[in-house]
């Protein structure tokens, strides 16, 4: 092989590494990074309001408030909780794209710090019993 | 040299990553689940025309020959430039001049303690209750239901129909008082004919009713006036197989409601669009805010179908003002229709097409801003707290207010700041313009010839 092309071989071959190292370090890092610190406040903000939204329609599924037991009320729970679904959305794009799982809960926990709310109502959408 | 490749692979990444995010983020698709959760159907304008019978309603509805001291028309108060209100917080009735503004320059007149309600789509058969207090129904097997009650005219084609015949009864409105009470301005002149010392609103208003068509068409009378002539001109083209001396309040009153159906029956809005399959529609903002509306915002428990209201009957706890239809000053709205002490301070859910035209909102007007009328579903404290600065009495009404207010209310989820401007910009999608254009829907003249109330 000629000396020359030996030379353009290894160049190319490092230039394709590093471009190789540098995708790998972008998509592993860089896009999750990114992602996270695009996305956080949204999913912060969902995250609360797919709480809330939980445990109102648990209330006026089971007609629990001064209200009588009114279908459309019950309706209008259930379209409200439509905002977990994109909390659920983004919260999948968001593992898609390379966000660990440990970062998104650091995320929902500054959104309930940020918002002064206990550290108890980030677990109460599991006892949706106890109304 | 290898630093741009690199800074354009960057951004690549991140676009795409963000990209993919925001659009698996779209509304549509939800907003299309609660319109089926809500079995929300677009409005469908029918085909309307002017025909002999529309266009005796205009005559009526232009005329002010109609009230007692022939000085007010249906126009006065429903202006089409005014979102088919007069944009004042409550009506003036007889004893001013002009419309809407105009109004209030005449410090005597009689003021109708409540807004003056738009006209749209109101001949569609989703009204179900009519005025502020639904005084006129459609009872639960369907008959039409008025303050008349058993004695209620029979021949009506329609609730609006049988509505229509009132304001041109209400002594404050249209009809006028006996001279003790007021003056030649404010006269109801030959169209009460019986003693009305007792203010028995049934006897006035059938008196009224027969004394009204009488002066429309002097049937009695073999050398009628030149207004009278018209008016049985247009009776005639309406009604061609009704004899003259057969026409009664009914065929007054089908006729206002052919007209005011026609003319004020609207365009679809953006969101009758949207609800079709048009996504385009409705802005990303206004998609926003109806998800708010049928959802946290509870709007749509009782703005609900077509029209955006239930035609049911809630309080808001809105302060009193000092006006009101009852004694003491006070309006006890769907109580005084009903006798029922719960009913006391409801008032009927108000539809909400062109919503956003229709300054100032509330039974009394109350509401300058739509800011104001959504915040105080949500809170009504401060509004009672200001009416209370302004005047120590409305203190007083404050907690009986605020219990009668609608527990549903009280299951509105938070609302931010910003969700309240999605809200509005909602309503902005809930707007469009009457199907008939201002040159058909007025009249070039009214049998009387006063002109006074044909405006745009």
């Amino acid at each position: 092989m000629r000396p020359r092309t030996i030379r353009r071989l290894r160049f190319w071959s490092q230039l394709v590494i590093a471009f190789s190292l540098l995708f790998i370090v972008i998509v592993e890092y860089g896009r999750p990074f990114a992602v996270s610190w695009y996305y956080q406040d949204e999913y912060s903000k969902l995250a609360l309001e797919c709480d809330q939204s939980m445990h109102d329609e648990a209330a006026l599924r089971a007609g629990t408030s001064g209200a009588a037991k009114d279908p459309a009320l019950e309706v209008s729970g259930m379209v409200g909780l439509a905002v977990c679904h994109q909390y659920d959305v983004l919260r999948k794009r968001m593992l898609i794209n390379g966000v660990s799982e440990e970062r998104l809960a650091l995320i929902g926990l500054k959104g309930l710090e940020n918002e002064q709310i206990p550290v108890n109502r980030m677990v109460d959408p599991h006892r949706m019993d106890r109304f | 040299m290898p630093f741009k490749p690199i800074g354009f692979i960057l951004a690549a990444l991140l676009a795409a990553a963000s990209t993919s995010v925001v659009a698996e983020n779209s509304l549509d698709p939800i907003l299309h689940k609660a319109i089926q959760a809500y079995q929300v159907k677009p409005h469908q304008p029918s085909e309307r025309r002017l025909g002999p019978k529309e266009k005796l309603g205009q005559a009526l509805f232009f005329d002010p020959f109609v009230s007692g001291p022939k000085k007010i028309a249906c126009a006065t108060c429903h202006v089409r430039s005014k979102g088919a209100g007069d944009g004042l917080p409550m009506a003036v009735g007889l004893g001013a001049k002009g419309i809407s503004t105009e109004r209030l320059a005449h410090s005597g007149a009689f003021i109708v303690p409540r807004n003056a309600l738009p006209f749209f789509n109101r001949g569609s058969k989703d009204f179900r209750a009519l005025f502020w207090d639904g005084r006129v129904q459609l009872g639960p097997t369907g008959l039409i239901e008025t303050p008349l009650g058993s004695r209620q005219p029979a021949g009506f084609d329609s609730l609006l129909a049988a509505a229509a015949v009132f304001p041109p009864a209400e002594p404050d409105e249209m009809l006028g008082r006996s001279l003790k009470r007021g003056t030649q301005d404010t006269y109801h002149a030959e169209l009460v004919t019986i003693d009305d010392e007792a203010n028995n609103l049934q006897e006035r208003t059938l008196n009224a009713f027969g004394n009204l068509v009488e002066r429309l068409l002097e049937t009695k009378s073999h050398n009628p006036q030149p207004v009278a002539l018209q008016y049985r001109k247009l009776f005639a083209e309406a009604y061609p197989r009704t004899p003259l001396n057969e026409f009664r309040i009914n065929h007054v009153g089908n006729a206002l409601a052919a007209y005011i159906g026609a003319a004020f029956e609207l365009k679809p809005a953006p969101w009758d669009r949207y609800v079709a399959g048009a996504t385009s529609a409705l802005t990303p903002e206004q998609k926003q805010g109806a998800f708010v509306f049928f959802g946290k915002g509870r709007c749509a428990v009782c703005h609900s179908g077509t029209q955006f209201s239930d035609f049911r009957f809630h309080g808001l706890a809105v302060p009193q003002m000092r006006v009101g239809k009852h004694n003491g000053y006070i309006d006890y709205g769907r109580a005084a229709a009903t006798s029922r002490g719960e009913d006391r301070f409801a008032f009927r859910t108000p539809p909400l097409r062109n919503v956003t035209e229709t300054f100032p909102w509330g039974h009394n007007g109350i509401f300058t801003s739509l800011e104001s009328v959504i915040t105080h579903h949500a809170n009504p404290v401060p509004m009672l707290y200001k009416a209370q600065q302004q005047d120590p009495e409305e203190g007083s009404n404050a907690g009986r207010l605020l219990g009668f207010r609608s527990p549903i209310l009280a299951e509105m989820a938070p609302l931010s700041k910003a969700e309240i401007e999605l809200l509005m910009k909602f309503l902005k999608a809930l707007s469009s313009e009457p199907v008939m254009p201002d040159s058909v829907a007025l009249p070039a003249t009214v049998p009387s010839g006063d002109r006074s109330f044909i405006r745009p």
